[in-house]
């Protein structure tokens, strides 16, 4: 079948190059479709149901709103598993499903769940499903700010609740319009109300109770469209207006009568426009601010929304009034274009070597070109695949692509065709007839179309186990095999069809192998050397082997990292404060941390989030802060050369100085990573359920001293829930009934006066307000006169509020976490200098025999070693399963086990090389690094497949074994020279380079580099002696 | 014979290959551990460098106490972190206890005047809202039975707050004139029951009546009309300025305790530490959670009965920066 695709190109070349134009095109109508990003998008499919709740309490919100809302996602089709978080004012569930899940659909099926529970939640409460976005979709933020002395137009100073507003009401509005864009959401400043602040002395001296004044605010404020009436032929639409518009308008409304005087509320209350009591702030360099951040909707191109919004802030920025500014603080394009930026550098410059090695050892620039053109073919065959199958582009994706790899099969048969022309010529001295050079091809092509077309499906095997790792692993390196392989394909089917046939066309002139001296050198070098090689052929052996051996022990020193942490450039750190610490403790204290942060001249911006957002995409408590710190380039750095890894270290010593904070330094996109996926990051993670919090607490704390007593246990710790100081306000049921008050009253008269109420909108326009009322601030803020709070009595008498009830300050659950429908609290633990395997067993076993848990509550092991037993258990059933796939591969081409075995001593032979690639590096063993062996087994595999054969063949045509293995040895000097520079100077580039998303290429880069040239060496010396050796006994076939 | 020397060789293959793959599964495990152990240990891993000598220790261990509670900051840390000092020392108490109630007019300031006599109203001399001298001249009023005219004086210097009857009427049953003297008034605060054990008269009493402060004492303390659940402490007011009407609202605070004590700190000071009240007392640049006994406090004072000596310096603002500090190791963002 092979060869009648090959002879069909060959007969019908013109089409095939017309086909190629055809995916050309198609490469490019879909390079502009592909999502470009910087890394991997790793969230798994989740969504996320945000309930405010404003002013409950963190059992209120669970009790209410989350227990149901989770009750009614049970049985959904997909469901992996959900967990949720219940906190002062919001209640979260975080639904997750199987992977692969259409997240259109699960949202639908949620929508349906949420709105039969309707009528089981509180009033007024309304379950919402946050963005369809994914943890890359913060993809661009700014500050809006007012120049120092810019005045509104009423002539005051722009206050951040001015500066809200105009975010609220003219930049968002614009900027949710961007294609791709799934929300704006907005952090800081506060929220413009109407306050109406009743005096509690003036309300008892006119008889008024709060309720009163809410009902007459709700009843006073109202436009009625009254219908229509025809008058002389004319219809006239009749309306009775009545919304209040103004505070003055506030100010008349009528609460009650005193005597027969009308009270209005400019007679017992202030009216102003006031704060929200806001559940979150932002800041930027040491100052508050208003923060918007743009959340692309998930699948979308960051790169072209980012842009797309920039452009529109251009417009945006016309539309504001004077004096106040928009600036961009994030802007995802940057990082894109930069990571795309090394990509692109690294691609271009490999196949520039690659064409320059080709022309020098093919001394035939036609042929270095047909090579050359698969790079760019197959690379827009790849990009249509990856569109079709919907892996982005990006670092991991596109990082491991080496054309000098890829190209390797179209090198082996291009360089074959050549010699084969090249031996036809002189026979003629003139040019070819057509149909000898289609025939000449046509073998010299089906001669090495086995030997390579087998080598790509070993290296496309080999990426086998990469498709065997789940989870995070899973996500970041799936598209990378993913791209390989349909790279790998690509250039396979153009080598079987489009390198024939422009072979064919385009070599037609007199092809003369002038034998480069660079291979006439190293061939003067080979034979000697091969000879010597097979005349000591057990010392050979013997270093090989020790080689191999020294190699093995060298690797067990390395150190090792997991996955490798992608350089986003900018900083992203979470200060945390203890559990209790109020929005504005928090707001001081994160403008000490920016002021010390944006002191360092590599810093550009600081600015922050504090608390929850406007759309509670991420909930965090007012205790913690998500810091974002924008460097600057690396040119306007006092010292361009000064590391991350120490800047991130004076960091952290400066701020460590700055009592009353702790941080955890990450990334932006990471940071956002992890708060999406949100698992125990431990390496063990026992999960307490039950229902009683202080049961599970004393249960936790019990576990954790039975793990701290196992050897081994690092870091063991119990999840933080209480700590939030809670002023509870206890009615007294009877003294209640004496005074001829309901619960209700007071229940209300608390909310509503410290929390507030809101009794309707003002609207000015588009623009909406909360109309509130609450007690003036100097009352609702003063505790220690709370207890004097006078409580209206029907009689139109007083009661103080100490009277009716008792108040009491204590500590109460800060969030209460659940999971799958349990509350749960986690006991975490790292292992040091133990197996993880022992411990975990261990610590299970003494849990069951010394922790009583008691009935109804269970326990649950998790963490990281879960992840790690599952990977270990696949890996151990595939990567052996892969090598007996790479065996059988070897053992099909060549229908002998020996000469298929004598090819996989190859592969630990190339992998010393990478090995010490990495040592001299100082590298670690990282998956990428794995990646780069898996790639370097499959080169390795090759090249010993095509020296092999071709000796193989040598021999069986009747030469004697010696003479075979050295004339095959020889001639196949010339393409195992050519794949192996190409493929590693194709990766030189990618080895030495250090821009954005560098270090995720390099020990990929380095152990191809280092294992080829090693693989290379030993094939052309090892492999020959391995060969005689074995076979020196059979007689010649 | 062939398999004599295949055998050694996958061996040898398989041999070599073990490691790799055991490494890369190691590596794996290696890697969780790293990538934990960057998360989990940062802030028990500076705590040896930062200033914190904090809460490693098991809070239960008696000894922590002693050095576990300190925090060391530099001069210029205290000032860029806005921690101010205070100097203990004595100090007094003020408890308050804010009350409502109402003005109202001392009965021995109304007068009811009345004809003593029914008769004709020969003479009228004042009107609604005169001010009258005591013994002024108010009515001459003619006997129907003498037919004498007698004239009719003010019992009390006061204004007149009503008139009933004019020249040339005949007196009635109803009081001729109400003369009302709100020179004085008292206001009549609501004591409710969880308050009445404070409240005692003689003590300092500083009513707000529309925004001014009239300090007085309490007069007397008695029990409302039947039924109703509270007590009413009076307290005499000098309407000077004439600003205050007899059924005016006013709040007031009563002076409850007043005592002067030996040692106080301002209620800003103290912080709790797992359940313990400590204040921060500066030594130099150590910061010391000291665990006091607090008693009676006015919200801005608090005393305190044991922990704390005089002349010791306390943090005052930004307290809570060093409870912060002290006890960050629990700081951590749950997701």
């Amino acid at each position: 079948m092979i060869e009648a695709i090959v002879r069909a190109s060959i007969e019908r070349r013109h089409l095939v190059l017309c086909l190629m134009f055809l995916l050309m095109a198609a490469g490019y109508w879909h390079f502009q479709k592909l999502p470009i990003d910087a890394v991997p998008d790793i969230t798994n499919v989740q969504v996320q149901i945000n309930t405010e709740a404003p002013g409950y309490s963190p059992l209120e919100a669970e009790q209410r709103i989350t227990f149901p809302v989770e009750t009614a996602l049970y049985g959904l089709p997909n469901l992996a598993y959900t967990r949720s978080l219940s906190r002062y004012g919001l209640s979260q569930v975080t639904v997750v499903f199987n992977e692969g899940t259409d997240i259109y659909h699960a949202r639908n099926l949620i929508d349906e769940r949420l709105s039969t529970i309707k009528s089981a939640l509180p009033a007024g409460l309304e379950p919402e499903m946050g963005p369809i976005a994914t943890g890359l979709g913060e993809i661009f933020s700014y500050t809006v700010a007012a120049t120092d002395g810019a005045l509104t137009g009423a002539g005051d100073r722009y206050t951040a609740m001015d500066l809200r507003e105009i975010q609220d009401w003219i930049i968002k509005p614009q900027l949710a319009q961007v294609p791709g864009v799934v929300e704006i959401n907005t952090i800081g400043g506060y929220d413009k109300q109407y306050h109406v602040q009743p005096q509690p002395m003036k309300l008892l001296e006119f008889g008024i109770s709060l309720q009163q004044v809410l009902d007459a605010l709700r009843s006073n404020n109202n436009n009625i469209g009254a219908g229509y009436i025809e008058r002389n032929g004319q219809q006239l639409l009749v309306r009775s207006p009545g919304q209040l518009a103004a505070i003055e308008d506030i100010q008349r409304v009528v609460v009650g009568r005193y005597g027969t005087v009308p009270v209005t509320v400019a007679d017992i209350a202030e009216v102003g426009i006031g704060r929200e009591l806001r559940t979150g702030a932002a800041t930027r360099d040491g100052r508050e601010t208003v923060l918007g951040t743009a959340m692309m909707l998930m699948g979308e191109n960051s790169r072209r929304v980012a842009s797309d919004i920039a452009e529109r802030l251009e417009q945006v920025r016309l539309s504001l009034p004077p004096g106040v500014v928009v600036e961009t603080v994030y802007d995802r394009t940057t990082l894109v274009d930069k990571t795309i930026a090394t990509v692109q550098k690294n691609l271009l410059e490999g196949a520039l070597l690659v064409i320059a090695v080709l022309f020098l050892l093919l001394g035939n620039l036609r042929a270095a070109l047909i090579t050359a053109a698969v790079i760019p073919l197959s690379m827009l065959a790849t990009i249509t695949g990856m569109v079709r199958t919907g892996v982005s582009a990006n670092l991991m994706s596109l990082g491991a692509l080496d054309f000098g790899l890829i190209v390797d099969g179209a090198v082996i048969i291009v360089e074959n065709c050549i010699r084969r022309l090249a031996q036809e010529q002189p026979a003629n001295n003139a040019r070819l007839p057509l149909r000898q050079r289609l025939d000449v091809v046509f073998s010299a092509t089906t001669e090495v179309i086995r030997p390579s077309m087998f080598g790509v499906a070993i290296i496309t095997v080999v990426y086998i186990p990469i498709f065997a790792l789940t989870g995070v692993e899973g996500k970041m390196f799936h598209p990378m095999a993913a791209t390989v392989v349909m790279a790998l394909i690509a250039a396979m089917v153009l080598a079987l069809t489009l390198v024939p046939a422009a072979v064919a066309l385009f070599m037609s002139g007199r092809v003369k192998e002038k034998e480069s001296p660079l291979i006439s050198a190293s061939k003067a070098l080979y034979a000697p050397l091969l000879r010597l090689a097979l005349r000591l052929r057990w010392a050979v052996m013997g270093t090989a082997s020790a080689l191999v051996l020294g190699c093995a022990l060298l690797l067990t020193t390395l150190g090792s990292e997991f996955i490798p942490q992608l350089d986003e450039g900018d900083i992203a750190l979470h200060a945390m404060r203890i559990p209790g610490t109020g929005l504005e403790q928090s707001v001081a204290m994160q403008e000490q941390v920016e002021k010390r942060l944006a002191s360092f001249a590599e810093v550009d911006k600081v600015f922050a989030k504090i608390g929850t957002p406007e759309v509670a995409t991420d909930p965090m408590p007012p205790n913690v802060a998500d810091n974002f710190v924008m460097l600057k380039p690396r040119s306007a750095w006092p010292d361009p050369d000064r590391s991350k890894a120490d800047l991130l270290q004076a960091m952290e010593a400066s701020l460590r100085e700055l009592p009353g904070n702790n941080y955890e330094f990450t990334q932006p996109i990471e940071m956002r990573f992890n708060e999406l996926i949100s698992g125990v990051r431990a390496d063990l993670g026992i999960k307490v359920f039950g229902d009683d919090l202080a049961v599970l607490e004393r249960t936790a704390n019990d576990i954790l001293a039975v793990v701290n007593a196992v050897p081994g246990a690092a870091d063991a710790r119990v999840e933080q829930v209480s700590g939030l100081p809670v002023l509870s306000v206890i009615p007294r049921r009877t003294t209640l009934a004496r005074y001829g008050l309901s619960l209700d009253d007071l229940q209300s008269l608390v909310a509503a006066g410290i929390g507030g109420e809101e009794a309707g909108l003002i609207y000015e326009g588009d623009r909406r307000f909360k109309l509130m009322v609450r007690l003036p601030e100097a009352d609702r803020r003063d505790i220690d006169n709370l207890a004097f709070l006078p409580v209206s009595l029907p009689g139109g008498d007083y009661v103080p509020l100490s009277e009716v009830a008792d108040l009491s300050l204590a500590p109460a659950p800060a969030q209460i976490s659940r999971e799958n429908g349990k509350r749960r609290i986690v006991v975490t633990a790292n292992v040091r200098e133990r197996d993880l395997g022992g411990f975990v067993a261990d610590v299970r076993q003494r849990i069951a025999s010394e922790v009583a848990v008691p009935p109804g509550y269970w326990l649950e092991y998790g963490g990281t070693f879960e992840q790690l037993e599952s990977a270990t258990a696949r890996l151990t059933l595939v990567v052996p399963l892969t090598l007996a796939i790479i065996i059988g591969l070897l053992i099909m081409a060549l229908s002998s086990v020996r000469d298929a075995l004598v090819i996989f001593t190859g592969v630990p032979l190339a992998l010393t090389g990478g090995v010490l690639a990495l040592w001299l590096r100082d590298m670690p063993l990282s998956i990428s690094a794995g990646v780069g062996f898996i790639a370097l087994s499959g080169v390795a595999v090759l090249n010993g497949l095509v020296m092999v054969s071709f000796i193989r063949d040598l021999w069986q045509g009747g030469k004697p074994l010696q003479e075979a293995v050295i004339e095959g040895a020889l001639t196949r000097l010339r393409p195992v020279l050519m794949t192996a520079l190409v493929a590693s100077l194709g990766f030189v580039p990618m080895a030495l380079n250090t821009g954005t998303g560098a270090e995720v290429q390099r020990p990929l880069a380095t152990v191809v580099i280092g294992g080829i040239i090693s693989s290379t060496l030993l094939t052309l010396v090892v492999l020959p002696v391995l060969y005689q050796w074995l076979h020196r006994r059979e007689p010649a076939r | 014979m062939k398999s004599q020397h295949t055998l050694p060789c996958i061996i040898l293959c398989l041999s070599l290959l073990c490691p790799l793959l055991v490494q890369a599964q190691h590596s794996h495990g290696e890697g969780g551990h790293s990538h934990a152990d960057n998360r989990q240990t940062a802030p028990d891993s500076h705590a040896d460098d930062s200033p914190s000598r904090g809460h490693d220790q098991d809070d239960h261990d008696v000894e922590a106490h002693s050095d576990g509670d300190s925090v060391s900051l530099t001069p210029d840390i205290v000032r860029e972190s806005g921690i101010a000092i205070r100097i203990a020392g004595p100090g007094s108490i003020e408890r308050h206890i804010s009350v409502y109630g109402r003005l109202v007019t001392p009965p021995d300031q109304v007068a009811q005047t009345r004809a003593r006599f029914p008769g004709l109203i020969r003479d009228i001399r004042v009107n609604v809202g005169d001010a009258v001298e005591r013994n002024q001249l108010l009515a001459v009023i003619e006997s129907n039975e003498s037919l004498n005219s007698y004239e009719l004086r003010a019992p009390i210097a006061a204004v007149v707050q009503a008139r009933n009857g004019s020249i040339g009427e005949l007196t009635g049953d109803a009081p001729l004139f109400t003369l009302v003297d709100s020179s004085k008034l008292w206001a009549e605060l609501k004591i409710f029951p969880s308050q009445r054990f404070e409240v005692a008269p003689g003590q300092d009493v500083h009513v707000n009546h529309t925004g001014h402060i009239h300090d007085s004492t309490i007069a007397s303390v008695t029990p409302a009309t039947e039924g109703q659940p509270y007590v009413l402490a009076r307290v005499k007011l000098t309407n000077s300025l004439g600003d205050m009407a007899p059924g005016d609202m006013v709040s007031a605070q009563i002076d409850a305790e007043k005592v002067s004590v030996a040692l106080v700190v301002e209620s800003a000071a103290l912080q709790t530490l797992e359940d313990r009240q400590v204040v921060f007392v500066q030594d130099g640049d150590v910061f010391t959670a000291r665990e006091v006994d607090a008693g009676r406090s006015d919200g801005r004072f608090t005393e305190i009965t044991a922990g704390l000596a005089q002349g010791e310096n306390y943090v005052v603002e930004n307290s809570y920066l060093l409870k912060a500090e002290l006890l960050k190791s629990g700081a951590e963002h749950a997701h």
